[in-house]
């Protein structure tokens, strides 16, 4: 795993209140260090004037169960 | 009336729910040889969690009254159906939800198991799926055994195909229906989002998951898509669009259909696509275009990041979703779902919104092809399956991380059916995908419909 991922990794998991498994800083190195380019690749993505659309509706209230 | 010609592990819904009608079987007969399939087979195939014969039976009973009584509520009475794990069926564990085995049991069917059942199938139990918190021998592909189902929804695919059950709900947050239903040679579709209820749905990403049927034909799909699906006011991602009748639009030919093929975006996949499988899925292509369809190029430019967009929102949702039991799935947990925490903690909010916004970008390019277009053509698979042996514990978690064919279908919410176009030289199913605009699965139900009575491809059998 590349030291800044790891670093990230760590200080993620440490806020998290999680411990890592130190065989798994091996076992996902390869596969966490794909994720880190792929998410350069998003964040390169122009989506112009594109927003985040509404996720929830305002006016449904959930029924009392 | 004469008996079927065929074993009846073999008949389609649509084969059954005539000869229900008719009187010529009786639910009964049909569940009762299903679970004899079942104790045939399955101990090789492990496609079922958790067997609910004794419901099963007494609904078949029950079912049998009620028509022998003139009450037939329709094409799924009396039909033997199974669920994937991931949807609560009441008085069994939901295991995906808990560590332990033993886990409490689901006070309530999930709305579409509900739905199901009203609709008056017979529910044989839970269907095995990917990333259990425990290690449990994973289901084997009925055309292979030595091979991958394909997943999350792998005891489905692997039910349907080998005939343990008539149809089966599954799962699709990132291909889960469609990958098994490719690699197993069988018809799956995910619903547009909103279009089925989520309730009672274990959680992988909130804003991805849908469920829906996999079964042999593509008429099958129809009957089950009208039962499961409705607005639900316990879901609040239910969308209140009334349900047509879905069989009653089924057409045998493409005429007036213009069907889009995006491809740049395949030429994007081909480093990673089998070469047999492109050529087979655009001999299935040209197939359409002889039924009368009229096929363009399209173009989706912002394909190439949707299953990255798609992976970002999946592992960030799955992780705030599963936050209590992290701690706990890290130390215990198998490897890909062990991964799948790391890879939401990774994900920070500055991507989780980057991804949203990629998302209302595809769905803005979609919408204007859409203007110009019925259907999308593509592959519904990169590969063939491949053994136990080539499949690394991480590999569908990589696949994720690059331009794919299933995942950017979710990010944008559309309908999107696998029907099996081919087989490989090595005798391994292949999928042609149809994509829809928003709610329009009658349009998609109905192209695979007419592909599926001209190629035939379903009246091939495994070998189990």
């Amino acid at each position: 795993m590349e030291k800044r991922t790891e670093e990230a990794l760590r200080a993620l998991l440490a806020r998290a209140g999680i411990e890592v498994r130190e065989d798994d800083i091996e076992r996902f190195g390869k596969l966490l260090d794909t994720y880190t380019k792929a998410l350069e690749l998003l964040h390169s993505y122009d989506v112009g004037a594109a927003e985040i659309g509404p996720t929830f509706q305002p006016q449904r209230t959930l029924p009392e169960d | 009336m004469a008996a079927p010609e065929k074993p009846l592990h073999h008949l389609t819904i649509h084969e059954a729910q005539g000869l229900i009608r008719r009187r010529a079987l009786s639910p009964v007969e049909l569940t009762t040889a299903l679970l004899k399939r079942i104790e045939a087979v399955d101990s090789r195939l492990h496609a079922f969690l958790d067997l609910a014969a004794e419901r099963a039976l007494a609904e078949a009973r029950a079912a049998e009254n009620e028509i022998l009584k003139g009450h037939y509520r329709g094409p799924l009475h009396g039909i033997p159906v199974a669920v994937k794990d991931q949807l609560d069926l009441k008085g069994l564990p939901a295991r995906i939800r808990r560590r332990d085995s033993k886990a409490a049991q689901a006070t309530e069917d999930a709305t579409a198991v509900r739905k199901l059942g009203e609709a008056g199938a017979i529910m044989l139990g839970k269907l095995m799926m990917s990333s259990l918190p425990e290690e449990l021998p994973q289901p084997r592909n009925p055309w292979d055994l030595s091979r991958i189902t394909g997943g999350s929804s792998t005891g489905s695919g692997a039910a349907v195909a080998a005939g343990l059950c008539l149809g089966a709900l599954g799962e699709d947050t990132a291909g889960s229906i469609r990958n098994p239903a490719s690699l197993c040679g069988i018809v799956g579709l995910k619903p547009t989002y909103g279009r089925v209820s989520r309730r009672g749905l274990a959680p992988l990403g909130w804003s991805l998951d849908t469920c829906g049927p996999m079964t042999r034909v593509v008429e099958d799909a129809a009957y089950m898509l009208r039962a499961i699906a409705g607005y639900d006011p316990k879901d609040p991602t239910s969308i209140d669009i009334p349900v047509p009748d879905y069989s009653a639009t089924l057409k045998e030919n493409l005429k007036g259909i213009v069907v889009g093929v995006p491809r740049s975006h395949i030429e994007e996949c081909r480093s990673r696509t089998d070469p047999e499988v492109l050529t087979l899925v655009d001999k299935a292509i040209e197939e359409m275009a002889a039924l009368g369809a009229r096929v363009e190029e399209v173009a989706i430019p912002t394909l190439k990041v949707a299953t990255i967009a798609n992976a970002v929102i999946y592992y960030n949702e799955h992780f705030a979703a599963h936050r209590s039991e992290n701690r706990t799935l890290l130390k215990n947990a198998g490897t890909a779902r062990r991964a799948r925490i790391y890879l939401g903690l990774l994900t920070n909010s500055s991507d989780y919104i980057q991804a949203q916004r990629i998302r209302t970008r595809l769905r803005e390019e979609c919408a204007e092809v859409f203007r110009k277009v019925n259907i999308l053509a593509l592959p519904g698979q990169p590969a063939p399956a491949p053994t136990f042996e080539e499949t690394g514990a991480l590999d569908t978690l990589f696949k994720h991380l690059a331009p794919d064919f299933l995942a950017p279908f979710n990010l944008a919410g559309l309908p999107a059916m696998n029907v099996p176009c081919a087989f490989t030289r090595s005798n391994l199913p292949v999928a042609l995908q149809l994509v829809g605009k928003p709610f329009d699965e009658a349009a998609v139900l109905s192209a695979a419909y007419a592909y599926q009575q001209r190629a035939r491809w379903h009246e091939q059998r495994p070998p189990i």
